[in-house]
């Protein structure tokens, strides 16, 4: 018993001094992304953030912070010994200071810290490195501001900042006492200086700088020295695109024939085609490999079962080819109905083929009628209800008056809509009915891959890009439902409770003759006013004058109520030719218009031709 | 029970007997209370269209005290609710929706049983002319406005809070000129006809009144 006891507590002591140590000896990978679907699962060394700030936060000594696509607003402040701080797509993933102050500042690290893979923007500084010894920028892109500093060292010393690209920034690199090594950098655009004056001279190498003010670089550029080599002055890189004014559209890839090219440093190769390494932030070792996301994807309707897809190419070099995506659910794209194959179709042809054809796409079957559950009145409405139909991607509401087929309105794919415009009360009493309707709809996206990447299908994973935005088309004939069973109803106002007389606005010595606002005559004259009076200048000024002086009649008459029998009589001749003028047909109105002028041009001859006798 | 009522009263004023013999101090002649709670509205079928028996009510008062029994001041409330609206030809079916929103303006002077500034239980009573606006608004449908003359009683206790905590007190006094801070209960009842249909109703507040 004794010893059984001895071997448990032994194992127990044992188990939590293994679990401690791993627990203190493995660093974490702190993953920080906005939309918690990109998340991993959270294990004993990954766990995930929706804000970067809290991510720093509890990030402790060795940890590694992974940020997902997205744009992290701040100034965010790194002063503990993180191992790295990285992108996961470089040209989506960025860090912007909103214009203000450093987007990012190391501060007091004293083991070796990794920036790569980041995208800063907006920011009076991207990156401030402060008395920290050992800082590698690598693979990052800067376009901080035409006014702004790309990177600021302060008493920092042994860093290297590699395989960047600077663009459109005033500096890019700022020191004030640091030895860095700069190796295999693009700069581009700079309006004052690409390396400063302060900065070491030691070991420069591979770098290119292009479109340079007249007052830069401050290197220069000697061909001679031992610590200059490989360096490339006035030579445009050949970006894909810089041209927009979103950052987020401009792709710094490079082109076919760009200089940089495996024209970095010897002792460097990419990782995307194991070369020698490029210059910029799409070439070296640590390179994000993920094509730049396909812009401009449109798909149109060729014939009832054929679509085709186009998008705007990717001339990254690197590119190979693009995929299509395709599938009859939003964001799900596992349509296999096509011709030319399953979903992804592969278009290994080079970035020149920028459209596809999809053909022999499935055509909806009708869809089964759905049922109309209610009806209820509105003040000239009557407000839906139907059940959902399995397929169906729109619905029709049939209306008319003691029929369904004198109106019908394409209402969009929802399940209740209220009819509008129509005429109150049981003598407008409307049939209404609904049909489904079906047509087959296809959402299409489109990825860009490299040569690595052709035989995969990962968007946004390595080598091949994200999705693009969705496109969707409906196509094929749509197939219409039987119609639902018919309701019948008429629209009326509705009151609250308890149905009190506007005093406010309107008809205030009828409603104080009636009693009720909601009174059939009093509605009889409200409806005259907004048809017959409202829609004219003399009408309006024939409402404002009574808007001005009939509240004080009505008080009266609510104070001397004997008196609205009389006032409800003399109403009578009002309230009628209301009534007759908001609930007859215009034939009607014209034939009973012909009838008082053929009426009055009668009486007008006799009392002519009687003047005519008595003068003979 | 009328000997009931009669023994809280005498219980109300002997705080007041107590203290009767204090020396003369300032007397503030201005207050403010804020207040809410409940309103029963006086509509026979408010219950069944709007699944409840009251709404909330919320309101404050100015008035001004000629002595240190008798008050006369302005109270401004507001009452809202939700409910559904009526389609009258449908034999009252309820559909769609509506806010039924009240705005009294009450006119008032109060007779307070206080007798001493430390007294620390007040009942008062008044009551007065009530201007009662309304407001309904159906959902899609122009607002319907209006108002009604009529008349309020209410009557309540007031509980005088400096004497729980006379520290809090004469900050109140040294910072904002704070004479007497109240927790009072009260219950007023309102009438204001409009169309044979009373506004009016019960209600039932709590709140705080500052005198300064």
């Amino acid at each position: 018993m004794f010893l059984k006891r001895y071997w448990l507590l032994s194992a127990a002591v044992t188990a939590f001094v293994i679990a401690s140590f791993a627990a203190t000896a493995s660093a974490m990978t702190i993953v920080v992304a906005q939309d918690t679907a990109q998340c991993p699962p959270t294990t004993t060394t990954t766990i995930c953030y929706g804000n970067l700030s809290d991510a720093i936060i509890k990030a402790m000594e060795g940890d590694s912070l992974e940020i997902k696509p997205g744009t992290y607003s701040g100034n965010f402040l790194i002063n503990k010994n993180i191992a790295s701080i990285s992108g996961s797509e470089t040209a989506r993933t960025f860090l912007s200071a909103s214009g203000s102050g450093a987007a990012l500042t190391i501060s007091g690290v004293t083991a070796s810290i990794k920036i790569r893979n980041l995208t800063f923007i907006s920011a009076q500084t991207g990156i401030v490195v402060q008395s920290t010894p050992t800082a590698v920028i690598k693979s990052n892109i800067f376009e901080t501001g035409t006014t702004s500093t790309a990177i600021q060292f302060l008493t920092s010393t042994s860093s290297e900042i590699s395989n960047n690209t600077f663009h459109q920034n005033a500096n890019d690199i700022l020191s004030d006492t640091a030895t860095v090594t700069i190796k295999n950098n693009i700069f581009s655009s700079q309006s004052t200086i690409a390396i400063g004056s302060n900065v070491s001279v030691a070991n420069i190498l591979n770098n290119l700088f292009f479109n340079c003010p007249a007052t830069g670089p401050v290197i220069q550029f000697v061909t001679t020295a031992t610590d200059y080599k490989g360096n490339i002055q006035n030579q445009d890189p050949k970006f894909v695109t810089v041209s927009a004014s979103d950052l987020a559209l401009r792709d710094l890839h490079l082109l076919t024939g760009s200089p940089c090219i495996d024209a970095g440093n010897s002792s460097d190769t990419d990782v995307i085609d194991s070369s020698r390494a490029d210059m910029g932030a799409y070439g070296g070792p640590e390179a994000d490999t993920i094509p730049f996301r396909i812009q401009g994807v449109a798909v149109s309707s060729q014939l009832t079962s054929t679509i085709s897809v186009t998008w705007n190419a990717n001339n990254a070099y690197t590119v190979r080819g693009y995929r299509v995506y395709y599938g009859k659910t939003p964001g799900v794209y596992d349509g296999t109905e096509a011709t030319e194959g399953a979903s992804p179709i592969t278009l290994s042809t080079g970035t020149t083929v920028t459209s596809a054809t999809l053909s022999g796409l499935t055509v909806t079957a009708a869809p089964e009628a759905p049922q109309l559950l209610s009806t209820s009145p509105r003040d000239g409405g009557l407000a839906l209800n139907w059940t959902a139909v399995t397929g169906a991607t729109s619905y029709i509401v049939h209306y008319g008056l003691a029929t369904t087929g004198t109106y019908s309105i394409n209402v969009g794919n929802v399940t209740s809509y209220t009819i509008t415009g129509l005429a109150n009360g049981p003598t407008n009493t409307y049939d209404v009915a609904v049909s489904a309707i079906a047509q087959a709809t296809y959402y299409v996206a489109v990825t860009a891959f490299d040569s690595a990447g052709s035989s995969s299908g990962s968007p946004g994973a390595s080598r091949e890009s994200a999705y693009s935005a969705e496109a969707v088309i409906s196509t094929g004939d749509a197939k219409e439902s039987p119609l639902s069973n018919v309701l019948s109803d008429f629209p009326e106002r509705l009151v609250a409770y308890p149905d009190l007389p506007n005093k406010g606005h309107g008809c205030f010595i009828a409603t104080a003759a009636y009693g009720y606002y909601s009174d059939p005559n009093v509605q009889a004259l409200r409806q005259f006013r907004d048809r017959y009076l409202l829609t004219n200048e003399s009408g309006r000024a024939f409402v404002h004058w009574y808007y001005t002086h009939g509240p004080a009649a009505a008080a009266w008459l609510d104070d001397h109520p004997e008196f609205k029998p009389m006032v409800r009589a003399a109403l009578l001749p009002a309230i009628g030719i209301s009534f007759f003028l908001i609930k007859t047909p215009v034939t009607l109105k014209l034939g009973l218009a012909l009838m008082v002028f053929c009426v009055l041009a009668y009486v007008f001859y006799l009392k002519r031709f009687s003047h005519r006798g008595g003068a003979c | 029970m009328l000997k009931n009522i009669i023994l809280v009263c005498a219980l109300f004023m002997l705080p007041a007997a107590a203290y009767a013999q204090d020396a003369v101090v300032e007397r503030p002649h201005w207050s403010f209370e804020m207040k809410a709670g409940n309103f029963e509205p006086d509509l026979p079928e408010w219950t069944r269209y709007h699944g409840r028996k009251d709404m909330p009510e919320y309101g404050a008062a100015v008035a001004y005290k000629f002595i240190r029994q008798v008050e006369a001041g302005v109270e401004l409330g507001y009452l809202t609710a939700k409910g559904p609206a009526l389609a009258p030809r449908h034999n009252n079916l309820l559909t769609g929706s509506s806010t039924y929103s009240l705005f009294p303006v009450n006119a008032f002077v109060i007779f307070r049983g206080v007798f001493n500034e430390k007294q620390w239980l007040v009942p008062y009573a008044g009551g007065g002319y009530t201007k009662m606006f309304y407001r309904e608004q159906v959902e899609g449908q122009s607002t319907i406005k209006g108002s009604a003359d009529g008349y309020h009683g209410r009557a309540g206790v007031q509980l005088l809070l400096d004497v729980l905590d006379p520290g809090g007190s004469n900050n109140m006094y040294m910072e904002y000129g704070i004479f007497h801070t109240y927790l009072f209960v009260e219950g007023k009842y309102t009438r204001a006809v409009v169309s044979s249909t009373n506004l009016g109703g019960t209600s039932y507040l709590a709140g705080l009144l500052f005198e300064f």
